[in-house]
């Protein structure tokens, strides 16, 4: 039978173990020991401190991270929403501006009933120069009546609807206004042409057109009013042969650019077709 | 399927117009709706893309100073012209996209014009074709790439179309 003495002689060996090294302790003859413990323990300390410390690292690492990570988060949001900010307040800022410039055309004219529209569409025909605005029947506007911008003449009514007209631009090649040069007071018409593009015709041979002269309405006919401003010549084409002079005009308003306009309210054109007498009176 | 197509094209019809607006270049805008027309026509056949054709061009028609019924005429007769192209043999050729827009873009355009004459509406033809459809044109061509790419897209994630066999 095999007795176990192998637990009894380890407890007497740390036993004697820890006896001995109390009595070199006591006696002093205990540190070449620990150094020598040291020596061999020290680099497996710093093995272990290094690798605690680097998963202490990586911990503090991940909590930073994801501190980071919402951080940055947080940060897109608000560069996102100041983004928007930005853009909203540059478009209240050319939205003031274009609205000042009204104002101070109003005030321009204060007999004048303008009634201000947005433009909220355009033909989808590249064929067609119209515009569509957000006023309509409901806001009295009624069909020829002039639509302007800050600049000058934009157009006239041509469709109205309870809540949206169209607008015929002056640059439609259906368009055609009595004009007048504002310098040489030569009469003429302004027709549009394609590509958006203004033509003075039917002025005469010796009346002056000169580049740069400012080409505004006549009131002739009754569809305008006076004095509204169309363009600028910008070539004048003149021909020996022909009976007319007529010149090119760059339109004073750009209707490509056109956001806002205002209506006429108060100018009523006159119908010539009904006003003439009839043969029988 | 014809009945999403009927209502896809009004849809389209109202809201591509609106769209082509923002990439107006010289005063010209691309015509959106009859590109993604041609694009469906393409790809999925005469039929469902004339019914697009139909009710978007007379979604167009509504919001456009012109004739009722011209831009949907005109959007119909550029699908027709386009529909050469849909012959399958040649449905997988990389420029068939390319070139059957510019062959529906002139079919658009000789409607729109014959239209817009007879409506005694002054044009100058010569100057027309300069400053309106060549720009026109163009944009329609550049316009192709990306509305056939997402027409492409769409019509992969939907059931094959129906093969009529009868005619």
């Amino acid at each position: 039978m095999k007795t176990q003495r192998g637990p009894a002689v380890a407890l007497i060996t740390v036993l004697g173990l820890i006896l001995a090294s109390l009595v070199l302790d006591i006696v002093q003859a205990s540190n070449p020991i620990r150094d020598a413990f040291s020596y061999l323990a020290a680099p497996v300390q710093y093995g272990l401190a290094s690798a605690g410390r680097a998963i202490e690292g990586v911990t503090e690492r991940m909590r930073t991270r994801d501190a980071l990570v919402e951080e940055n988060r947080a940060l897109r949001e608000e560069n996102a929403e100041l983004r928007n900010q930005i853009v909203l307040l540059h478009e209240a800022e050319i939205e003031n501006e274009s609205l000042r410039r009204l104002l101070e055309f109003k005030r321009a004219a204060p007999s004048q009933q303008l009634l201000a529209a947005e433009v909220i569409g355009r033909d989808p025909n590249n064929l067609l120069d119209y515009i569509i605005v957000d006023r309509g029947r409901a806001d009295g506007v009624g069909r020829n009546m002039p639509v302007l911008a800050a600049d000058g003449l934009v157009g006239r009514i041509s469709d109205v609807s309870e809540n949206a007209a169209t607008v015929m631009l002056i640059t439609d090649p259906s368009s055609s206004i009595s004009a007048l040069l504002q310098r040489s007071r030569a009469t003429g018409v302004v027709q549009g042409a394609q590509g958006h593009r203004l033509v003075l015709r039917y002025v005469t041979p010796d009346s002056s057109i000169e580049l740069g002269d400012i080409v505004i309405t006549s009131g002739l006919g009754g569809n305008l009013p006076k004095r509204l401003v169309i363009g600028q010549v910008v070539e004048v084409l003149q021909s020996e042969a022909a009976m007319f002079q007529e010149a090119a005009l760059v339109p004073a308003v750009a209707a490509s650019d056109l956001e806002r306009v205002l209506i006429l309210l108060n100018f009523v054109p006159v119908d010539v077709a009904s006003e003439a007498p009839s043969a029988e009176e | 399927m014809l009945t999403v197509m009927a209502v896809a094209g009004l849809m389209a019809g109202l809201l591509l117009p609106t769209c082509a607006l923002a990439c107006r270049i010289v005063g010209v805008h691309p015509d959106l709706l009859m590109v993604v027309a041609v694009s469906w026509c393409l790809l999925r056949g005469r039929r469902e893309a004339l019914v697009f054709a139909a009710f978007g061009g007379l979604a167009a028609d509504i919001q456009s100073s012109g004739p009722l019924g011209l831009l949907t005429a005109a959007t119909i007769v550029a699908t027709l012209a386009a529909s050469i192209g849909e012959i399958n043999v040649f449905r997988t050729v990389v420029p068939l996209p390319y070139v059957t827009i510019l062959v529906a873009s002139a079919a658009y355009y000789t409607v729109t014009v014959i239209g817009v004459l007879l409506t005694g509406r002054p044009l100058e033809l010569g100057r027309l074709l300069i400053t309106s459809v060549a720009p026109a044109v163009l944009l329609n061509l550049v316009s192709m790439v990306p509305a056939h790419w997402l027409a492409q897209r769409v019509s992969g994630s939907l059931a094959p179309s129906t093969a009529d066999w009868s005619s």
